[in-house]
């Protein structure tokens, strides 16, 4: 029973963050038709601005503070200069952007080095939950997450500026036609996708090793998400995450972490043979 | 951007004079330059096989190193357990045609997924990190982290008869030289086929070309599984070169593969020669320390390609004289 509660645990800790790196991911397609495969360097950008207040002896937390604002601003430097000229062009998007990736990645080697760094712990100890005791900062993350994914929610559902990015996504040249600033729009949608991928890096850096190769993991499972989950749509990215995080944190149970990995890899594929439109799909 | 007609007799000189630059090139120089221009021909080979893919089938493989990566191990590793006379053969078979069943089978799952365009290489790239983990994990029979070593040395000539050892620089120059050749003629022959013109299609508007009548899956896959066999081939190429190391199924390998044909000018064939031997001769000419560096640039200059110069090298060089010729044409009608 309480080996159950710590499974649910671990898959819900894995799905959160999965669902927070991959949200961005599927705006930004569904909105731009552009895949952005730096989009794991600003996960590592984040948890390097953590790392780097804890270096100079800062609290992290303002490292946290920082990390949205850091990558919401490379996120608008990459937007108007590699992306934006490149809209009609999908393919060579994503070729453009796995250049920047590998920018970014050797820019911080040359800053901080190829080592690993470490962010201090945030919030340390355990809390009791369901009878058993679980780390209170994995606790910490999924609530955060929570509540940053309820605000998307909110921003996408409930305001205008969310009103714009679905017109956008539903029809380019009807709500540009309607008055709708299309290019600021795209500006911001993708602004908001880098901060908040890099907000997921800065509060994840604790728990995981940081070093300039950490970015390609998460961006491939955060592909694997969005694909799976069904294409260009928050629902997608939420029954993705659920799904990857999920198997993984089941698989990791039985097996070797790497094993497990593989296996969700296939897993994946397999499905997208079965299921090419995502466990959404239909309702894009 | 596919070149319909014959080479011109300009085209047909030049690419005489090269074939015969490349046969006399170990004569005037030393084995180490011999042994580094076979390597960049084994991943002009490489790289030729996925200008086929992307340059003329639209199809991006972000994990084109996967098929690499598969020929080399599965020729290690059919030279370490297969203790017979002809086990070379068997392995250069085996180099090729595991990676291209490989493909067949990943293939099958996605092209038949409708997975098309930009998806198809992303998933790729995932696929790519579980290859890498693969060979680490396993590490019994693929030695792991440390790369596949101790295998046999593998062998060329006729069994028992007369055999040369396939480390001989000479030999494995002379492999890549003529493996070189047959896979651009074969890969030049494919392209300006009805098959190729189809495959052509296909880039071009995948939904138009399904209308037309055309399997757009089953053509994507036959193409797909014929590039990833010559990737097979070149990792094949590969091993009396360099390491089996798990390096080559890594993601930088993919990255790699994937700058040298921008650089070189995608949809060109030639150009993947080009690209890989001008990437890697400049890579060479920086000293490892500048290795951080050079990535940079490498990356900087590969997104400046994409964004303002998709044609590459060649495809620059044959604007140039494709305008030449035009004017030329003007002229004589003046």
């Amino acid at each position: 029973m309480d080996s159950l509660v710590i499974q649910l645990l671990n898959g819900l800790s894995i799905a959160t963050i999965l669902i927070l790196v991959s949200l961005g991911l599927a705006v930004i397609f569904g909105m731009l038709g552009v895949i952005n495969l730096a989009h794991g360097e600003f996960f590592m950008l984040g948890a390097y601005c953590v790392a780097t207040a804890s270096s100079l002896g800062v609290s992290p937390w303002w490292g946290i503070a920082a990390a949205p604002l850091v990558v919401g601003l490379v996120g608008i430097a990459a937007q108007q200069t590699i992306i934006r000229p490149l809209y009609r062009r999908p393919l060579d998007t994503l070729l453009a952007t796995w250049g920047l990736s590998i920018v970014i990645r050797q820019i911080m080697r040359l800053i901080y080095g190829s080592g690993q760094m470490m962010s201090g712990s945030i919030i340390t100890g355990s809390t009791d939950i369901f009878g058993i005791s679980y780390p209170t900062y994995r606790l910490f993350i999924i609530v955060v997450t929570c509540a940053v994914l309820a605000g998307t929610f909110l921003l996408y559902f409930r305001s205008d500026f969310g009103l714009r990015i679905r017109m956008v996504i539903a029809d380019r040249t009807t709500a540009a036609s309607l008055g709708v600033n299309t290019a600021q729009t795209d500006l911001w949608a993708f602004a908001i996708a880098a901060a908040m991928v890099g907000f997921a890096g800065a509060i994840m850096s604790p728990l995981i090793v940081v070093n300039p190769e950490m970015g390609l993991e998460y961006l491939s499972r955060a592909f694997l998400v969005v694909i799976v989950g069904g294409i260009g749509h928050l629902y997608g990215a939420i029954a993705g995450g659920v799904a990857i995080g999920g198997a993984e944190a089941t698989l990791s149970f039985f097996l070797r972490p790497v094993v497990a990995q593989i296996l969700v890899v296939l897993f994946a594929i397999v499905l997208i043979r079965i299921r090419p439109q995502g466990i959404t799909g239909g309702r894009r | 951007m596919t070149q319909t007609q014959r080479l011109s007799k300009v085209q047909r000189a030049a690419a005489s004079l090269v074939l015969l630059f490349l046969l006399a090139f170990p004569l005037f120089a030393s084995d180490y330059q011999s042994g580094l221009l076979a390597k960049f021909l084994v991943f002009g080979i490489f790289a030729l096989s996925l200008d086929l893919i992307w340059g003329y089938s639209g199809i991006v493989n972000f994990g084109h190193a996967i098929f690499f990566g598969t020929g080399a191990y599965s020729m290690g590793i059919i030279l370490k357990f297969v203790a017979l006379p002809g086990a070379t053969y068997l392995a250069v078979i085996g180099g090729v045609l595991v990676p291209a069943l490989l493909a067949l089978g990943l293939g099958y799952l996605l092209f038949y997924g409708r997975v098309s365009g930009v998806f198809f290489g992303v998933v790729t790239l995932a696929l790519t990190g579980a290859a890498h983990s693969i060979i680490i994990v396993n590490g019994g029979i693929t030695g792991g982290l440390n790369g596949l070593y101790s295998y046999q040395t593998p062998t060329l000539g006729i069994p028992g008869l007369w055999e040369v050892s396939w480390y001989d620089p000479m030999v494995s120059y002379y492999a890549a030289v003529l493996s070189s050749v047959v896979c651009l003629a074969l890969a030049r022959w494919l392209v300006r086929s009805n098959f190729g013109r189809a495959i052509g299609a296909i880039r071009e508007n995948e939904v138009r070309a399904a209308f037309m009548g055309y399997n757009v899956p089953f053509l994507k896959l036959v193409i797909f599984t014929i590039a990833c066999g010559m990737a097979g081939l070149s990792g094949v190429l590969y091993v009396p070169i360099g390491f089996i190391s798990p390096d080559l199924i890594g993601v930088m390998m993919s990255a790699s593969v994937l700058v040298w044909v921008a650089v070189g000018g995608r949809g060109t064939l030639i150009g993947a020669f080009v690209g890989a031997l001008v990437v890697n001769y400049l890579q060479t000419m920086l000293s490892d320390s500048f290795a951080t560096l050079w990535l940079l640039i490498v990356g900087l200059f590969f997104i400046l390609v994409v964004l303002f110069w998709p044609g590459g090298v060649v495809g620059l060089v044959q604007t140039r004289w494709a305008r030449r010729g035009f004017a030329a044409l003007r002229l004589e009608k003046e």
